[in-house]
């Protein structure tokens, strides 16, 4: 890890991590003071909005860090340094995975705060939970975008194929998630997208399916990150 | 013109000494009569700590090709955004054939032609392609002019645009930017990073294009590029026009200076009150007019011993050279 | 004496013809070496080789005895870059850029780095985003220099340079080279190669075609390029009758230009007391003129 490059990373991306993480805590702390907890706190906040919100962060930053900069030119200047390859995306890996961290920790603080303050009636456990599995679904966009943004040399295959991959995901969890209202048909695309590996009807209904689905997600960024980090190392860079 | 079919070096040359054809009387003639093309008129724009553009007056009039020079920073790409409408000015204004610059922007466009310095294309589309898309968009209907830009920078449009060479990007570039065929033409330092061989393709184009009448900016630092074609050239720096000359005034095209050596000192003494001159040392300096230059080679020199002899070229760099020295100290970290 | 750059059939073949071929370097310390060659002949592929951004298809080359692939992140600690293409961090201004490449480089600022900016007049406080060309490569230039790498590995250093700059630029590579430093640099300014390099390598298509020696700058040198415009067909016909090397004729113009010894003018001079000429130019044979046959050819 290179501490020099992750300060640099940190301070590129802040706003656009500081704007998605205040954002997300906001609309988490308004709705949970609102009256019908359970429906806008479940299915539209961590069913829709989190997933959605995150991916702004995730896409922009996620491909900012390696292909932004490879397509740019400005990563030449990283790479003058006596850094390894893999310790370049080793850090940027780092980097998103912090800062996810820190986004979903806040939520945590929020949602528990708010919860109090108002006396919405969650079990802090149930919080904890909620926040633990959207963070994983972040991660696992995460991983994805890096590794396109570790594989291509320019953004818009990097947008092209992550980005997309992760827009599709999000449109067949907000399509899938119709069925909640009654469509029934539309159990069948919950199948098709990664959101719905984070159960999270399953955590408010405090049963234990939920965190063997969990698995799946980290599963997924366990892949892509390792795939991106392989490939950032060995392949031919355009400087 | 019959001219056209003439190989590349001797357009150019031939195009320099067209450039200086006209006397100053006769500039200034024109001058009166025509509009300016282009008029930057007391251009201001304070982007705070000594830096910006101050009080930037210049007029380029049409069929010329108008030098802008200076040190790196000083202001000539920030003057040039201002004439594409990029920037808003702080104070004065920037007429484009009498239109505002900054209020009057789309059909400003209509009559000028930009070409940044950093060029960024698309990637992975065919040339051909690039400049269907240039040509829709300027409403490009006639192919003439595009024919004779393709011919003259001779680039293979079939071929991708991430398989070219810098050299052929920057040609590809120059083609889109002016298909339109528009009166003026902008150029950020066109040539930079290009080799020798693509900066002569530049010159003949600029050339050319002046010989159709166009109005030429050229900001560049590579010399030989604007002696082969500009007219006037205004040197800015620190923001501030600090001169502004007439290049054909500079160099007189109609005399030439030699340095001649002699074999022995008695041969250069005879030949310095014979031929005129001064003797410099170890070598005498003599000018001759052009029209006397058959005389000159064929009776004045001979049987004089000469043993070397150069031609004394003048040095736009030498000229200019001052102008981009600094004794400013810069904050250090 | 060490080899700071040495090179073994290093290849990157793109196909078509495109890429690196077969390149063998041998680079001692303290020496200053130059390539030169059309935009797309590989010169830029060359250096990311070097650089080890790409991976060479064939052969392979070592930095200091470290192979450039393999060894990429040790090799870094010896070499100062100026990449081809000017690209810069979103970062705010010179400044702060420089701050964040010397922490990157764990390097500490010193007196080296305050000198260099002074050098080359760079205003640190400009906003990166309103940086004109010329103002971004001379930061480029301040960041290869300000570790006092042994190797600099520069890609058209000068480009967008102003003439002033272009000159201090050449002072500082005659100064690195005083104390040892060893500068493998492109370019097309033939002049700024000559006054700095101790060869000068030509590439075309991927390969080296010709290596230009101090020896052979004074060769080059030696020679003049005379254009001469005769005034009638006859004095025409008497120059491209002449023994003289010619380079160009153009019948149109009647215009000869050839290429002679210096020595030979005297004998130039004795044949021009025939010819009725309207104009004469004379130049000393430069780097350019060598280079223009081959430069042409496509």
């Amino acid at each position: 890890m290179s501490f020099p490059l992750l300060k640099q990373t940190f301070k590129a991306n802040f706003s656009v991590w500081g704007l998605t993480t205040l954002i997300m805590s906001i609309l988490l702390g308004q709705l949970m003071a609102m009256k019908e907890t359970v429906t806008l706190v479940g299915p539209m906040f961590y069913g829709m909005l989190a997933p959605a919100l995150v991916a702004l962060f995730v896409v922009i930053a996620g491909n900012r860090i390696l292909a932004g900069q490879v397509d740019q030119g400005s990563m030449a200047y990283i790479m003058t340094a006596p850094i390894r390859r893999t310790t370049v995306a080793i850090t940027q890996m780092v980097y998103m995975i912090g800062s996810l961290i820190a986004t979903y920790g806040i939520m945590t603080v929020v949602a528990v705060a708010v919860n109090h303050l108002v006396d919405a009636g969650f079990k802090t456990a149930v919080l904890v939970n909620l926040n633990f599995g959207a963070f994983m679904v972040a991660l696992a966009f995460a991983g994805i975008m890096f590794a396109a943004s570790a594989i291509f040399n320019r953004t818009k295959y990097a947008m092209g194929t992550g980005g997309l991959l992760i827009i599709a995901f999000i449109l067949l969890a907000i399509i899938g998630s119709f069925s909640n209202y009654g469509v029934k048909g539309l159990d069948a695309v919950q199948n098709l997208t990664i959101v719905s590996l984070f159960d999270f009807k399953n955590i408010m209904l405090e049963g234990s399916k939920w965190l063997p689905k969990l698995a799946g997600l980290a599963g997924v960024a366990v892949a892509t990150f390792g795939i991106g980090t392989t490939v950032f190392a060995k392949k031919d860079l355009p400087l | 013109m019959g001219k056209e079919s003439l190989p590349v070096q001797t357009m150019a040359r031939a195009a320099v000494q067209d450039m200086l054809v006209p006397s100053v009387k006769s500039i200034k003639e024109r001058r009166m009569k025509t509009q300016a093309a282009l008029k930057i008129d007391h251009l201001t724009k304070d982007f705070g700590h000594g830096r910006g553009i101050f009080d930037v007056s210049f007029e380029v009039y049409p069929g010329e090709v108008f030098g802008f020079l200076g040190p790196n920073g000083a202001g000539k790409t920030t003057t040039i955004r201002h004439i594409m409408g990029f920037t808003k000015p702080g104070h004065g204004s920037v007429t484009v054939q009498g239109l505002d610059a900054t209020t009057a922007y789309s059909q400003v466009m209509k009559h000028v032609g930009y070409l940044p310095g950093e060029v960024a294309l698309p990637e992975s589309v065919t040339g051909w392609k690039f400049i269907k898309t240039a040509q829709q968009m300027r409403h490009v209907k006639d192919d003439g002019y595009l024919k004779k830009l393709i011919e003259m920078f001779d680039l293979d449009l079939s071929v991708n645009t991430k398989q070219m060479s810098l050299g052929n990007k920057r040609k590809l570039a120059v083609i889109a930017a002016f298909l339109a065929d528009p009166e003026i033409l902008i150029l950020d330092e066109p040539t930079s990073g290009l080799d020798p061989a693509m900066q002569e393709t530049f010159i003949n184009f600029m050339v050319s294009e002046k010989r159709r009448g166009k109005t030429i900016l050229l900001s560049s630092h590579i010399f030989p590029e604007v002696e082969a074609t500009c007219d006037r050239i205004a040197i800015i720096k620190d923001g501030r026009i600090v001169s502004q000359v007439d290049a054909n005034k500079l160099q007189s095209k109609d005399k030439k200076t030699f340095e001649l050596f002699f074999a022995n000192q008695a041969a250069l003494q005879q030949a310095g009150n014979e031929l005129g001159g001064t003797i410099e040392h170890d070598h005498l300096d003599v000018t001759v007019p052009n029209d006397k230059l058959t005389q000159f080679f064929n009776s004045q020199l001979k049987g004089r011993q000469v043993t070397r002899l150069n031609e004394v070229k003048f040095d736009l760099e030498k000229y200019f050279l001052d102008f981009y020295r600094t004794d400013k100290v810069f904050k250090t970290i | 004496m060490i080899s700071m750059i040495a090179t073994e059939h290093l290849t990157k073949d793109y196909k078509q013809d495109r890429g690196v071929f077969d390149l063998n370097l041998n680079i001692k310390q303290g020496t200053i070496v130059g390539i030169v060659g059309k935009n797309g002949a590989g010169k830029m592929t060359t250096m990311r080789l070097l650089m080890g951004f790409l991976h060479p298809t064939g052969g392979h080359s070592e930095i200091c005895g470290l192979d450039s692939w393999t060894e990429a992140a040790r090799t870094k600690k010896l070499i100062g870059y100026v990449p081809g293409e000017i690209a810069f961090p979103d970062t705010k201004s010179g400044e702060t850029f420089l701050n964040d490449q010397l922490a990157l480089l764990r390097a500490s600022k010193d007196q080296y780095v305050n000198e260099l900016i002074q050098r080359f007049k760079i205003d640190l406080t400009a906003e990166i985003k309103r940086m004109s060309k010329g103002m971004k490569q001379k930061t480029a230039l301040v960041c290869a220099f300000m570790t006092r790498a042994p190797l600099l590995l520069l890609d058209e250093p000068t480009t967008g340079l102003d003439p002033v700059m272009r000159d201090a630029f050449i002072d500082l590579i005659l100064q690195v080279k005083a104390n040892g430093t060893t500068v493998f640099l492109s370019s097309h300014m033939f002049n700024e190669l000559e006054r700095t390099c101790d060869r000068i390598l030509f590439l075309r298509d991927g390969k080296i075609v010709d290596t230009i020696t101090p020896e052979k700058f004074k060769e080059i040198h030696n020679h003049q390029r005379v254009t001469i415009q005769a005034i009638d067909a006859a004095g025409y016909k008497l120059l491209v009758k002449s023994r003289f090397e010619q380079v160009k004729t153009e019948p149109n113009s009647r215009e000869v230009t050839v290429l002679i010894q210096r020595d030979q003018m005297p004998a130039l001079l004795k044949q021009l007391e025939d010819v009725a000429i309207s104009d004469i130019s004379i130049d000393t044979q430069t780097l350019d003129n060598y280079f223009e046959k081959e430069l042409a050819v496509h």
